[in-house]
């Protein structure tokens, strides 16, 4: 008997993960984890969301993009090895890129009425999600949680508010928890 | 089907009681079996003429509206002369319109007027009124001002529709003489003149302008006996035929057909209506669908109580059992759909009771038998996409007929989840977010009994609409009324405004196997009336909020969010690392697997109220819970997600073990207060 919904799944061979990584970079219009700082106003765009203006009561170490105009000069906190920039898709739901000091996007995270397009979100790490999700049995209503090589998706919440985040261990930055920054 | 002994058991009862207190049936009553069209008069040799209304529903509840969205409702006199009403708008016109049906005029007797109610926000946010149906000359208390509780809700203003067409005048039809109440078997309510065509109200530019009210001059024999019955009963040879004779005319059959018609077709779907000789009342339960005459002659008596509505109708049992390899802590019931206004009907079981959605979405290979078709929006096929924590459910909504305990057939919309590749395939922004529930076998339910807070599923906010011509569908943000999933509480006749949740304790371990009650409706019956020690917790009615249906909680020192919900299957909340994770490769990945059980609590508080109160729970191994094969449990609880730190509480199953739990649906009302509110 299959009694919950969070399963691992392995299997996905790292050649195929490279390779789809590589096209990543071929297409600019792929964006997301694994993507480089100014992709993220490609997910928006994919999204057709509205980027979200710096919030001075946000965290430091949560600045979010400068201007919509400017682009995504997101302001660097102190010593924080990320940043963070925001976008609302027109459905409501905020979606937040963690942005390693190196331009990298090693986290995602989302909050709404309504899941975000996730196969824009998580880039070139969507195939392998995809294929581990669609294996799981018993999915439970309110949780997933599908955890595959190269990366970590978790979706949670019930009707009418979901949350989710995902990101890639391997390139969340070094000594940073990704579970209690990702959110 | 196991239901149909104690369903008809029931009808006994009814009637007999109905016999007793010689008063009319206040309420529409269909059985799962059978349906009754209500106002049996029984007694008609001792009965004077009566007017009564009956009102369903007495709560319009609009949900989250993102244009002029209308609403009805009906009022039925179901007594034997004409009512004269006065229907009461609310004190403004603004956002709540009566725009048909206000003004005073009679409702001939078995007759029905509906009150239409547009709803057009002017920002956001939620708002109540109240109008009423005031009645000068009925005979059952309460009659005389019936208030209609009116409830919306907004994310900002919305654009007011162009008015289509020339406001006519709107004609307030008054019979020039009233209706003769005559105790003959005479058609009632005659207007002896046409209606006068008095133009009462000079035209507002709302595009729905006219009170149609009622009186059409037209006499008429409302209860025809020759009314086939809708359902195929299930003849059941066990009941006694008691139930048959439904009304035994005194007089020769050509009396006015005032009674029943449809009551009877309980037993043997004849219904062959046999009105020229007196009903035979055979008592081997031919029903004969008859009651051709109620001869309402000579009453002498006035009726004066109010009839009680049977207590037991309005109550579905659920099992936790972990059948058919289902998760523990999972409730499933069992209900009937049926293509619309026929016979054809199948069970569906293993319904999950959920009380964090609205609406029933059940996979299409659990339907396959009626051959459903989707509906039908100008020559597209309706589609829908709803979005859940783990996975989106997709396809087309066909509106079907409903049966569930002894609740009245509900004609309602549903999500046909389409597990079978007969629809047209999802569209790319409902498998994008997330992925799709595929089957039952991999859902882990063949649908979803969504009984939850909200009065639909928030086209456009929570779901998504679409019209579907072959495999191509384009999104639709308000999508008609009639397409739209609801609650289907919601559309009972007297027991609309909520659902009470109980289940037994199960002791330290689990059981093997509960079994709960779902009731419809809060305070409606005596089986749903609250006691006086419940705390009722206001729930976030701002559908923009992250916490919209949420109450307050606090969990060592941090407060946040929380929900009640019979479809998560434990209690589930980030414990600030006080709890350890169970380990992944057990079967209880995804719980927490503590060394020995933990006690903790929360602090839970009402939004809007000064309701508060500690819930204090166990955390068990659950890795030890789910090994030793039980289903039920109390203590098993998980971290919501994989944040350390609380961020909201989800109280699961567990919660509801041992406890009553009162869900009131948004913008309805009870004795509880005006929804959304959970209660225990």
């Amino acid at each position: 008997m299959k009694i919950v919904s969070f399963v691992w799944r392995k299997g996905t061979p790292a050649a195929l993960l490279a390779g789809c990584l590589l096209m990543g970079s071929v297409l600019p219009a792929r964006a997301g984890l694994g993507a480089n700082a100014a992709s993220v106003e490609t997910d928006a765009a994919a999204m057709q969301a509205t980027m979200v203006q710096p919030d001075s009561s946000a965290s430091a170490t949560e600045a979010t993009a400068a201007s919509a105009v400017s682009g995504l000069t997101a302001s660097s906190a102190q010593s924080a090895p990320y940043t963070v920039q925001s976008f609302v898709t027109p459905s409501g739901t905020t979606v937040r890129e963690y942005i390693a000091t190196s331009g990298t996007v090693f986290g995602v995270a989302w909050h709404g009425h309504r899941p975000p397009n996730l196969t824009a979100l998580l880039g070139s790490y969507y195939g392998e999600y995809a294929s581990a999700s669609a294996a799981v049995v018993h999915k439970d209503l309110h949780r997933s949680m599908i955890v595959t090589p190269n990366s970590v998706v978790v979706t949670t919440g019930r009707f009418g508010h979901v949350t989710g985040h995902a990101y890639v261990p391997g390139l969340v930055p070094s000594g940073l928890d990704a579970k209690a920054v990702v959110k | 089907m196991k239901r149909s002994y104690f369903i008809n058991a029931v009808l006994v009862f009814a009637l007999v009681t109905l016999m007793a207190n010689g008063a009319a049936f206040a309420q529409n009553l269909s059985f799962s079996d059978q349906t009754v069209e209500g106002d049996i008069t029984s007694d008609a040799k001792t009965r004077p003429p009566f007017a009564h209304l009956v009102i369903t529903p007495r709560n319009l509840a609009f949900g989250v509206v993102k244009a002029v969205t209308t609403k009805s409702f009906k009022v039925k006199n179901s007594g034997t002369m004409a009512a004269n009403i006065t229907v009461v708008p609310p004190s403004t016109d603004v956002p709540f319109n009566v725009t048909a049906g206000v003004g005073t005029y009679p409702i001939a007797a078995k007759q029905t007027q509906t009150i239409t109610v547009q709803f057009a926000p002017t920002g956001k946010g939620r708002v109540t009124q109240e109008m009423a149906i005031q009645c000068a000359n009925c005979n059952v208390l309460g009659d005389e001002n019936a208030i209609i509780h009116l409830a919306g809700n907004a994310r900002g203003a919305v654009p007011t529709p162009t008015p289509t067409a020339v406001p006519t005048v709107a004609p307030t039809p008054t019979p020039t003489t009233p209706a003769t109440p005559t105790p003959t078997p005479a058609p009632t309510a005659v207007p002896t003149t046409p209606p006068t065509a008095t133009p009462t109200a000079v035209p507002t530019g709302t595009p729905t302008p006219t009170p149609t009210a009622v009186p059409t001059g037209t006499p008429t024999s409302t209860a025809t006996p020759t009314v086939a019955p809708t359902q195929t009963p299930t003849p059941t040879p066990t009941t006694p035929p008691t139930e048959t004779p439904t009304a035994t005319p005194t007089t020769p059959a050509t009396a006015t057909p005032t009674a029943t018609a449809t009551a009877t077709a309980t037993q043997t779907p004849t219904a062959t209506a046999t009105p020229t000789t007196a009903p035979t009342p055979t008592p081997t339960s031919t029903p004969t669908a008859t009651a051709t005459a109620t001869p309402t002659a000579t009453a002498t008596a006035t009726p004066t109580a109010t009839p009680t509505p049977n207590p037991n109708l309005n109550t579905l049992s659920f099992s936790v059992n972990a059948a058919n390899n289902e998760p523990p802590n999972e409730g499933f019931a069992s209900i009937s759909v049926c293509v619309t206004g026929t016979s054809h009907c199948t069970t569906v079981n293993e319904m999950l009771v959920d009380t964090g959605s609205p609406g029933l979405r059940i996979f299409g290979s659990q339907l396959s038998s009626l051959g459903l078709t989707p509906n039908n929006n100008g020559g597209s096929e309706v589609g829908e996409c709803a979005f859940f924590g783990s996975g989106s459910t997709w396809g087309s909504i066909s509106t079907v007929d409903v049966k569930m305990a002894g609740e009245p057939t509900i004609t309602v919309p549903i999500q046909v989840i389409d597990d079978i590749n007969a629809f047209a395939p999802a569209p790319s922004d409902c498998t994008q977010g997330s992925t799709l529930m595929s089957s039952p076998s991999e859902a882990g339910f063949n649908g979803l009994l969504g009984v939850g807070p909200i009065p639909n599923d928030e086209p456009d906010l929570f779901t998504q609409y679409y019209n579907c011509s072959g495999s191509n569908c384009a999104d639709i943000s308000n999508p008609p009324n009639a397409d739209v999933v609801i609650n289907p509480v919601t559309a009972y006749p007297l027991d609309n405004n909520g659902v009470v949740v109980n289940l037994p304790s199960v002791p330290t371990g689990g059981s093997a196997a509960v079994t709960g009650t779902l009731y419809f409706g809060i305070g409606t019956r005596t089986n749903n009336t609250p006691g006086g020690s419940v705390g009722v917790y206001l729930e976030d009615s701002d559908p923009d909020d992250d916490n919209f249906l949420g109450i307050s909680t606090t969990y060592l020192g941090t407060a946040a969010g929380g929900v009640f919900d019979t479809g998560a299957n434990g209690l589930f909340f980030n414990s600030n690392s006080q709890l350890q994770n169970c380990v992944v490769s057990s079967i209880a990945v995804g719980f927490y697997c503590p060394t020995s059980t933990t006690g903790a609590s929360v602090v839970n508080a009402s939004i809007g109220s000064s309701t508060s109160g500690t819930v204090d729970f166990n955390v068990a191994n659950a890795q030890t819970l789910f090994n030793s094969g039980n289903a039920a449990f109390n203590d098993d609880a998980g971290p919501f997600d994989e944040a350390p730190t609380y961020d909201g509480f989800d109280f699961g199953l567990p919660f509801f073990f041992g406890r009553t739990v009162y869900v009131g649906i948004d913008g309805a009302t009870s004795s509880l207060g005006t929804g959304p509110y959970t209660a225990y």
